[in-house]
């Protein structure tokens, strides 16, 4: 039972291996596999350059997982704010001596190592508006001037990120952030001013502070035909393979849009376009149900978990893993204009790997501890009436 | 729990709530793209994917009846160039420049090339040069590797070994117009042609197959991942063609217009095959293939010959004196005239105040001497005596005034006029001038070359109604049949004959001259049609003679003969334009052309029959093969 015997945990490390939660290890493994699988056909047939390297990495990344996973929670409340303030400092220095690749100033260059900071972002703002939220103690916590420190937490970096210009993840570490800050309780007024001043901010965004690319995009969303063959382009080849697939898919590496290149980027954005056109949409069911099972462990982690840090860190990741989920799948379903956006598990990458296992880890960290109390105030239960 | 613990609950549940609702709205858009637009996307990916070349089909061979080839495809190296592939205008100039200075195109081809590639559609290939000799094709091959969009090709050209000889009969292709693109859009392709004259033209769907296509299945940057193997896409090859025509005997009546305007027709009485269907002067076939320069094309245009004009079948003539014959035909069936009965011919023949002319005092004349000597007098008095309509009715029994399927475009229908014909276009009655100009092949009397050789032949079978063929085998043959019966008496036919014996071989013959075959001789009947009008003044001060006029208001000389005499086998009609008397300007032609036929005698030899799995495969790759038989 995975979650009985509150207050009665084992602290001693093989009590924790075994509240790992390993039905989402089995998720997690299950949809590596299906990514390994299409990564596979995306080579046609080969293991080179992407299906070996996919399971390899997951494999190391799980020991990561286990690692992030067994390490004290209050370890992670502790470095939240520094691990917050280094990835800022990183953002900033990508603004400053950052290195250009395909047009945009993501990555930064320490010796060998190529870094993507806002890739740490995601995970670090969760961090520190956990710790944020954590850390209050007030009657009423609906008052908006609560939150305004996490807001300006979350929305600077997410400005600075776009300006790289990377809309993608900017904008998912704003949404992760406006989440987090409505879990935490701010009173719906300020949800609903919210939501309007961001459609406000969206239009104002659009005319004035948008790269012309990115402009080009949102317009070629909302009309495709405009630029059939340039910009439009790809989502217009992305719903033929999709339309195409049929309810059952036209059959494993047969996608004729997928293996002759139509589909562009197969192996990492648009790989969902490519198993929905050769599985059909019974694969899309069953891969979108997959990921429903691993938000649906992270939403119990959190609402099970008996610290507050815990519970904003587990859902906060969650929102995160929805939000890479959802976007993917709507982008290339020709539901949103299309944004660097992969998807967890079954795009290749490295790096969204390492960010999403490590997230991962920290959701199994959050089970793991889940009745640990953090931080200054123990005994805040009894403190606020 | 403390109250935020609760109500982060609360909210989580509600927000878990939110996010499956944006789930199911993931799947509500699975479900309308992979199910309800399903048939929509599947046709759109097809189309994504393939990527269709057309494979021109190898364009039917046109043979002579003994199988020398009129019209076949030799090989054709040829570079194009998609302008879609090279991108901008400029590049596209550059490369034509750079491609042009490789295979050594002079100057003003490549300005041609160039103005032509401004108006070619982008994705169809433009030719930049054809029939490449191996050497140009070896260096553009080598090289083309380096040029975007430049593609050195293999395919077959169409070639007419005989050139002007047959230019008429087999007519040219060309490079289709755009009316013609619209209604086969395959024709866009280089390697095509399509039939614009002749045989070429009015067999082109035959002759021209089924245009294929290979089906290659194409990656999103158009490369060629695999060619598909499509058997509905192969393209079968066009039709073999057997003409009647004999080449030989055709080049030989061709080269007996050296310097002159005219034609000839010969025909073999028991089938029908026209051994020669001559046209002279002619113009080059091969010259059309590629597009013909404007100043060779000019200079046909404005010859007074007319070398673009088929006159063996086009072209009607007054036929004259030739008229003659079945006049004869005709005052014998309507017992007008007995052969016996003489008319005095004074010179001239007065009917009211207006005076016809002979060409000679004959004196007390009867009909075999009357067509000997083509005495008009004689003639007058039986055009007299007949009538107009006794005479339409004979002529139009004998061939005339129709048009024949000969499965080639342009055969003229000539005019036997009748009381009704002239009141329908010249608006007055008949008159007894009309018989009068009627009965010797002038006044309204038009007929063709090829419609006076079936005249003769028809004299020649004792009144059999020969119909002329042209193709023997393949597309629009005509199954031979036996010919009906005219209904003309035999008596009153060797009448006939007996004249036209002695028009050759008699003295007072008007084309008296030994046919240099021992044994073997033709009978015939000269014709010597006015083109212009005598006037009473020059009449009085004497005619002037035919080589003081300007060439194109000389007489148009006109032969009729058939052979050999005892057992008639073929017939021969020759017209030279403006040539003068039929006598000394057609006869001697016509008699060359007979002789080589009765010393060949064609129709007894065993005639070619193709072999449609080999004409398929083959490509004549001799450039000039003659008929050397």
């Amino acid at each position: 039972m995975p979650f009985s015997n509150f207050g009665q945990d084992n602290n001693s490390l093989f009590g924790k291996i075994k509240r790992l939660e390993w039905g989402l290890v089995l998720l997690l493994t299950l949809l590596t596999c299906y990514g390994t699988v299409l990564l596979y056909g995306a080579a046609e047939g080969n293991w080179q350059p992407w299906a070996l390297d996919h399971i390899t990495r997951f494999a190391a990344m799980l020991c990561l997982m286990v690692i992030v996973a067994l390490i004290d929670i209050r370890f992670w409340y502790y470095v939240a704010y520094p691990a917050y303030a280094i990835s800022l400092l990183l953002i900033i220095g990508v603004d400053l001596f950052g290195e250009i690749s395909m047009g945009a100033q993501r990555w930064l260059r320490l010796g060998p190592v190529r870094l993507q900071p806002s890739e740490f972002m995601k995970i670090t703002i969760i961090l520190a508006l956990a710790r944020y939220y954590q850390d209050l103690n007030v009657r009423n916590i609906a008052a908006i001037k609560h939150h305004i420190i996490p807001i300006l937490l979350a929305l600077f970096p997410a400005a600075m990120i776009m300006k790289q210009p990377d809309l993608g993840t900017g904008t998912v570490i704003a949404l992760v952030g406006a989440v987090l800050v409505l879990l935490a309780g701010v009173s719906w007024r300020w949800v609903a001013a919210a939501m309007g001043s961001a459609i406000i901010g969206g239009f104002v965004g659009f005319t004035y502070f948008m790269h012309d690319f990115q402009r080009k995009r949102i317009l070629t969303f909302l009309n495709p035909e405009r630029d059939p063959l340039g910009e439009g382009y790809q989502i217009t080849q992305s719903k033929i393979a999709i339309g195409s697939g049929g309810v059952f898919g036209v059959g494993y590496m047969r996608g004729t849009q997928s293996q002759l290149d139509f589909l562009p980027e197969r192996h990492t954005d648009f790989v969902f376009a490519m198993l929905l056109e050769e599985f059909g949409m019974i694969g899309g069911l069953l891969a979108l149900g997959l990921y429903l099972g691993v938000i649906g462990f992270g939403i119990f982690v959190a609402i099970s978990s008996r610290n507050y840090f815990g519970k904003l860190l587990a859902a906060g990741i969650s929102v995160l893993i929805f939000i890479y989920v959802s976007i993917n799948a709507a982008m290339i379903m020709g539901l949103m204009p299309v944004v660097g956006m992969p998807m967890p598990l079954l795009s290749y990458g490295g790096s969204v790997m390492l960010s999403i296992m490590f997230a991962i880890g920290l959701v199994q960290n959050v089970k793991v501890h889940r009745n640990k109390t953090i931080g200054t105030n123990f005994g805040s239960r009894q403190n606020v009436k | 729990m403390s109250d935020k613990e609760v109500l982060f609950d609360r909210r989580a549940i509600l927000l878990s709530g939110f996010g499956g609702l944006a789930f199911s709205a993931l799947g509500l858009r699975m479900a309308q793209l992979q199910i309800f637009q399903n048939s929509q996307y599947r046709t759109e990916a097809s189309e994504n994917q393939f990527n269709l070349v057309v494979l021109p089909a190898s364009r039917g061979p046109v043979y002579d009846r003994f199988g020398i080839p009129l019209a076949v495809n030799r090989r054709d190296f040829r570079v194009t160039i998609i302008k879609d592939e090279v991108g901008r205008r400029q590049d596209v100039e550059n490369t034509i420049d750079a491609v042009g200075a490789i295979i050594g195109m002079d100057v003003v081809s490549i300005a041609k090339v160039k103005e032509q590639s401004k108006t070619s559609l982008r994705f169809v290939p433009t030719q930049i040069a054809g029939q490449l000799s191996w050497e140009q094709y070896s260096k553009i091959s080598l090289y083309s590797a380096n040029f975007v969009g430049v593609h050195p090709e293999m395919g077959e050209a169409r070639h007419y070994p005989l050139g002007e000889a047959f230019a008429h009969v087999i007519g040219y292709v060309a490079k289709a117009t755009s009316e013609e693109v619209k209604l086969d859009p395959a024709t866009n392709n280089p390697g095509i042609r399509v039939g614009k004259e002749g045989l070429e033209k009015s067999q082109e769907i035959p002759l021209k197959g089924r245009h294929g296509a290979t089906k290659y299945e194409v990656n999103a940057h158009g490369k060629i991942a695999r060619e598909v193997y499509d058997p509905s896409l192969t393209p079968v090859p066009g039709e073999p063609i057997v003409l009647t025509i004999d080449a030989e005997l055709q080049q030989l009546a061709y080269d007996q217009f050296v310097g002159e305007s005219g034609s000839a027709v010969v025909m073999d009485i028991q089938t029908g095959d026209i051994l020669v269907l001559a046209s002279a002067p002619a113009f080059d076939p091969n010259k059309f293939i590629d597009g013909i320069g404007s100043a060779d094309y000019s200079a046909y245009l404005n010859n007074e010959y007319r070398p673009l004009y088929h006159k063996a079948i086009r072209g009607t003539y007054p036929p004259g004196s030739t008229f003659k014959t079945i006049m004869s035909i005709a005052a014998l069936e309507n017992q007008v005239v007995t052969p016996e009965e003489t008319v005095f011919c004074p010179g001239s023949y007065r009917v009211g105040n207006a005076l016809f002319h002979c060409g000679g005092r004959h004196g007390n004349i009867a009909m075999h001497n009357a067509i000997k000597a083509s005495c008009d007098v004689y003639f007058y008095e039986m055009g007299k005596r007949l009538g107009g309509e006794k005479m339409a009715e004979t002529a139009r029994k004998y061939g005339l005034g129709a048009a024949y399927d000969l499965g080639i475009p342009g055969v003229a229908k000539g005019v036997i006029p009748d009381a009704a014909w002239k009141l329908n276009r010249v608006k007055t009655g008949w008159e007894i001038y009309d018989s009068i100009n009627m009965v010797i092949g002038q006044g309204y009397v038009a007929a063709s070359p090829l419609q006076l050789a079936v005249m003769a032949a028809r004299i020649a079978s004792f009144g059999k109604a020969v119909v002329p063929r042209l193709i023997k085998s393949g597309a629009g043959a005509v199954p031979a049949v036996p010919f009906a019966n005219i209904g003309s008496k035999l008596e009153n036919l060797q009448v006939v004959h007996g004249g036209m014996f002695g028009v050759t071989n008699e003295g007072g013959g008007t084309a008296r001259a030994d046919l240099g075959i021992e044994g073997v001789q033709i009978a015939g009947k000269t014709g010597t049609s006015q083109v212009r009008r005598i006037t009473m003044a020059e009449r009085r001060g004497g005619v002037r003679s035919n080589a003081s006029l300007p060439w194109k208001f000389r007489d148009n000389g006109l032969f009729v003969c058939f052979g050999p005499f005892d057992s008639p086998r073929y017939c021969c009609a020759v017209v030279v334009e403006h040539g003068g008397g039929g006598g000394r300007a057609a006869a001697p032609r016509a008699r060359a052309i007979m002789k080589a036929t009765l010393l060949k005698n064609p129709g007894n030899m065993p005639i070619f029959e193709p072999n449609r799995a080999a004409a398929a495969a083959s490509t004549d790759d001799s450039k000039t093969k003659k008929a050397g038989r």
